[in-house]
């Protein structure tokens, strides 16, 4: 898994770089305008930005027919780009928690945002995955608008529901989309690996 | 002799091809050679024995162990180089070294850098600069590089010119020299398993046709030079002809041949062809 992790790091290098200036960017752009909006709608694309560069990587280079003659295992193959995805998003969502610290911005709805927009993050990393490993890079990229939208979408339904129930929509949309981001991490990672366990290479 | 792999019965279906009931052994100490034309099913076989691809029946054992079972350190002790060209192109020899000795137990470093050396590689040019010859060899050094005991190779010498060819042809030679070593090596350059092989196992549209000694094989068989016409004076011994300008080619069983027969030798070439794509004699209808 760690060889695999390593090389999808290497492969994908380039690329963090550039995000990196475009969060910086973004990050910079929030705080002189006081809108943490611009930088934690970001946060959605950057749990499966680099699982997808990488498995993009090795569908080319053939890399898993490799790896597996060589000994490393289809569940360490599919935990190496989970690992590498969170390696990503985390520090990118754990930032946007650093503009509550700056004056002005640490406020209860930004909290909330920095909670809904990376649990949005975390939702659309677990649903994609599994169908990268199931369909491939390319055909995922198809349906990648589409998983956002529908999380987003079931998102405000779900607190739209909470609204009509009495309830605080924004509190309860932003918490609970952040735990089911979370707790679909390893739920998704389970799927993933079966989804491996029958693929012929 | 010990088996380092034994397949058994080994069938896999996918649309349009089926691999059906696969015998086969490599014995330790032994070079086989896997031939058949494109498609007759090379590389999934070395792909069933590989684990990368699951059999619908049949079993693959490798080092005595079923195939799903091998550890780690097994698997590492398998050295391969797959049909199409399979390491990150994105990294240069020494990313490839960092990413290597990460997934192998036993890798060594300093072998990976003497083989790139003596096969004239870049270390800090990425490997999707280097020509089709060139990813080979770099294959070729990481199956050679983590002290393999077992090679698995699907077209290693593809792509490669004459000199290089040889070159690959005469490291074999010398992995061979070290003890309880194997090699099962596909290629469609007949010549070079003719120099390398023990033994040849010939698939032919999923089935495996034969799976003899080398030396058994040429001796069994013989090319018979003849007219049309003199091809029923054959008999049993005729297998399958070649019908051409000039004459027939018939690829015949020595030990059956008419005696005073004028036959030359038959080469595994003379044999793939003739019996994939030759009409079958009567005799042997």
């Amino acid at each position: 898994m760690i060889g695999t992790f390593v090389k999808d790091f290497k492969n994908v290098a380039g690329q963090l770089v550039y995000y990196a200036a475009i969060l910086v960017a973004f990050f910079i752009l929030g705080i002189a305008t006081g809108n943490v909006y611009f930088y934690a709608g970001l946060t959605i694309f950057c749990g499966v930005a680099a699982p997808l560069s990488a498995v993009s990587y090795d569908e080319k280079d053939h890399w898993d027919a490799f790896a597996l003659a060589s000994g490393v295992t289809r569940r360490g193959l599919v935990f190496a780009r989970y690992l590498l995805g969170l390696c990503v998003f985390l520090p990118v969502w754990g930032i946007s928690f650093l503009f509550l610290a700056v004056p002005h911005m640490g406020t209860e709805q930004n909290l909330l945002a920095a909670l809904t927009f990376g649990g949005f993050g975390l939702m659309v990393f677990d649903i994609l995955l599994p169908l990268v490993f199931r369909i491939g890079v390319e055909k995922s990229r198809a349906v990648y608008i589409l998983v956002i939208l529908a999380v987003v979408l079931l998102s405000v339904g779900g607190a739209s529901l909470v609204e009509l129930a009495g309830g605080d929509p924004a509190r309860i949309a932003a918490v609970a989309t952040a735990a089911l981001g979370i707790a679909g991490v390893p739920a998704s990672a389970a799927v993933s690996c079966r989804v491996y366990a029958k693929k012929d290479f | 002799m010990e088996d380092l792999v034994r397949t058994e019965n080994l069938c896999k279906k996918f649309e349009g091809f089926a691999l059906r009931g696969v015998t086969l052994r490599v014995p330790r100490g032994a070079v086989v050679g896997l031939i058949g034309e494109n498609g007759a099913g090379k590389s999934t076989l070395i792909k069933s024995i590989l684990g990368l691809v699951r059999p619908d029946a049949g079993s693959v054992s490798v080092f005595g162990k079923p195939a799903a079972a091998l550890s780690r350190e097994d698997r590492g002790a398998v050295g391969v180089v797959l049909g199409q060209p399979c390491l990150p192109e994105n990294l240069d020899l020494k990313g490839m070294n960092a990413v290597m000795k990460r997934v192998f137990a036993r890798w060594d470093e300093a072998a990976f850098f003497g083989w790139a050396e003596r096969f004239s590689l870049p270390a800090d040019k990425k490997l999707k600069t280097f020509s089709r010859g060139m990813g080979q060899k770099a294959a070729l050094a990481a199956a050679l590089s983590h002290g393999a005991r077992l090679l698995l190779l699907d077209e290693p010498t593809g792509g490669l010119d004459p000199v290089a060819r040889d070159e690959v042809l005469g490291l074999l030679y010398d992995f061979m020299q070290g003890e309880d070593r194997a090699v099962l090596i596909s290629s469609h350059i007949l010549s070079d398993l003719e120099k390398l092989c023990d033994y040849i196992a010939f698939l032919h549209e999923g089935e495996l046709l034969f799976f003899e000694e080398k030396d058994a094989l040429t001796e069994r068989y013989c090319l018979v030079r003849c007219a049309e016409g003199e091809i029923a004076a054959l008999g049993r011994a005729a297998v399958a002809v070649r019908r051409g300008e000039f004459g027939c080619d018939v690829l015949a069983e020595r030990a059956l041949l008419p005696a005073g027969t004028a036959a030359g030798r038959a080469g595994i070439e003379d044999i793939m062809l003739l019996l994939s794509r030759g009409e079958k004699t009567e005799a042997k209808q």
